[in-house]
């Protein structure tokens, strides 16, 4: 819903957000996970909380800057043609946080198949 | 590139879509004002949940942590019981420990209370003249904890402008977005 | 999970979820806890006196003075989901009056990572035992322990510890300057 201009280049495409997101969810429920059985042994909830958090930082470094991983599938643009196609000017744009990167453009990249 | 492409949005509403909005907004607001009151029917108590405004029962309680309150008639005001209280007159409630109860066989009751974190009772927090609580004051017993969950009301308490800033951003949101 | 305000948003959001998930988890693995224990409790030299209540009515009241022995180890109760333990001592008795009469006597805050051992021996009480009456004398008192145990997140539970003591109060006044409550009311 806002598009800004920031300083630093923010973009992944939309595989590198799908890996992102899972990624990070991974990381944090593990280190949730291990944060939970280590704090039951060592009966101290902080201990819980400490791993979450480490987890959120791990999470935070791999998954929020766009690192190079995240950008080996750009979409394939069609050849501009000479009509006023402007659809693929609006897909351009991010659109609203819906939770699913896998939604295609309206003009499918050619020879792409997401599985 | 327009930094606010859901003013788009708003434009291409028509009447049917803003009516369907606004009825969006009030089943929100009904949905958790129902939710409250339905608490306040199972708990007995006028406010259910309480968020712990001052530092007087720390190390156990903090300012921004969250209480549920319940405040059944069977269940009668004992010593060390934490109870959340009003003085007349006034609107802040209070969130103390019982001192001294005292019953008496037609089933009044009196009791003082002590802030865990102060170094005297509450008698020179009571109404002027007033010496014991009554059962009427209580507004309900300590019954379940949640830490920090009620910070974003203290900030809002602490900054008024920054509540209706909150409150007129969210429910513009609310009318104007839409699920595509 | 388009832009970068999308991706930090969502990020949070799954934090915040999972710290909750785990909150419920550490509640669950509690419910059950009982927290029980055994204190011992010792009376010491219990008498009564009878003075202007100041700090109440400003009639004259029966005060009730004694002397405590507290012995107990809680350090077993101080499990992941325990926070804080407030110990406090009731006194709990009947007069012709009040049906119900409860005053605590003496409490205590214990931090967890803090020592639970206690080991007091004759010291005097940390509030006034002031009667809303004249009926100390000769009147069958309980002490009881019990300790709230304060969460980390769930339930707020009293829970009464196993080894009360009862003592009978003499039967006549007392006027001369026996041990009196060393603190304020």
């Amino acid at each position: 819903m806002l598009d800004i201009e920031w300083p630093f280049p923010t973009h992944m495409d939309f595989r590198g957000q799908k890996m992102a997101e899972r990624l990070f969810q991974v990381i944090i429920v593990f280190f949730g996970l291990i944060g939970f059985l280590a704090g039951y042994m060592m009966q101290q909830f902080s201990m819980t909380i400490y791993s979450v958090l480490f987890g959120v930082l791990v999470s935070a470094v791999l998954t929020i800057p766009p690192w190079p991983m995240y950008r080996n599938n750009p979409v394939e643009w069609q050849k501009p043609s000479n009509s006023t196609k402007e659809t693929n000017k609006n897909n351009a744009s991010s659109s609203s946080s819906s939770k699913s990167p896998n939604k295609d453009v309206r003009k499918p990249p050619k020879g792409k198949k997401d599985q | 590139m327009e930094l606010f492409s859901f003013v788009d949005d708003i434009k291409r509403m028509d009447k049917r879509q803003a009516i369907y909005q606004i009825l969006n907004f009030g089943m929100i607001i009904s949905t958790a004002l129902m939710i409250w009151k339905g608490l306040m029917v199972v708990t007995s108590s006028e406010s259910p949940i309480v968020v712990v405004l001052s530092g007087s029962m720390e190390p156990a309680f903090y300012r921004g942590d969250l209480l549920m309150l319940t405040n059944y008639r069977e269940e009668p005001i004992r010593a060390g019981d934490i109870v959340v209280f009003r003085i007349e007159g006034r609107d802040i409630p209070i969130v103390h420990r019982v001192l001294k109860v005292h019953e008496r066989d037609d089933g009044y009751v009196k009791f003082l209370t002590k802030g865990d974190n102060n170094q005297v009772d509450d008698r020179g927090l009571y109404a002027p003249g007033q010496l014991w609580l009554e059962k009427k004051d209580v507004i309900g017993r300590a019954r379940g904890f949640l830490p920090y969950i009620g910070m974003v009301t203290i900030v809002m308490n602490d900054h008024p402008q920054l509540k209706y800033l909150v409150l007129a951003v969210l429910g513009f949101f609310v009318l104007v977005h839409r699920e595509n | 999970m388009h832009s970068f305000l999308s991706r930090l948003n969502t990020l949070f959001a799954f934090t915040i979820s999972v710290l909750a998930v785990l909150t419920i988890g550490v509640f669950i693995s509690t419910y059950f806890e009982k927290y029980h224990e055994t204190v011992s409790i010792g009376v010491n030299k219990p008498i009564v006196k009878h003075m202007t209540d100041y700090s109440a009515n400003r009639k004259k009241n029966d005060l009730g003075v004694l002397q405590l022995n507290l012995d107990m180890n809680l350090n077993q109760l101080f499990d992941w989901n325990v926070k804080v333990l407030f110990l406090y001592l009731i006194a709990e008795y009947v007069t012709p009056t009040n049906s119900l009469n409860q005053v605590v006597l003496w409490d205590k805050i214990i931090r967890r990572g803090e020592n639970a051992r206690i080991y007091l021996h004759d010291i005097a009480t940390k509030y006034y035992f002031w009667d809303d009456g004249e009926n100390l004398r000769s009147n069958n008192v309980t002490l009881s322990l019990a300790w709230n145990i304060i969460p980390n997140a769930g339930r707020l539970l009293h829970v009464p510890a196993n080894g009360s003591t009862s003592f009978i109060f003499s039967d006549q006044y007392t006027t001369s300057r026996a041990a009196s409550p060393k603190s304020s009311s």
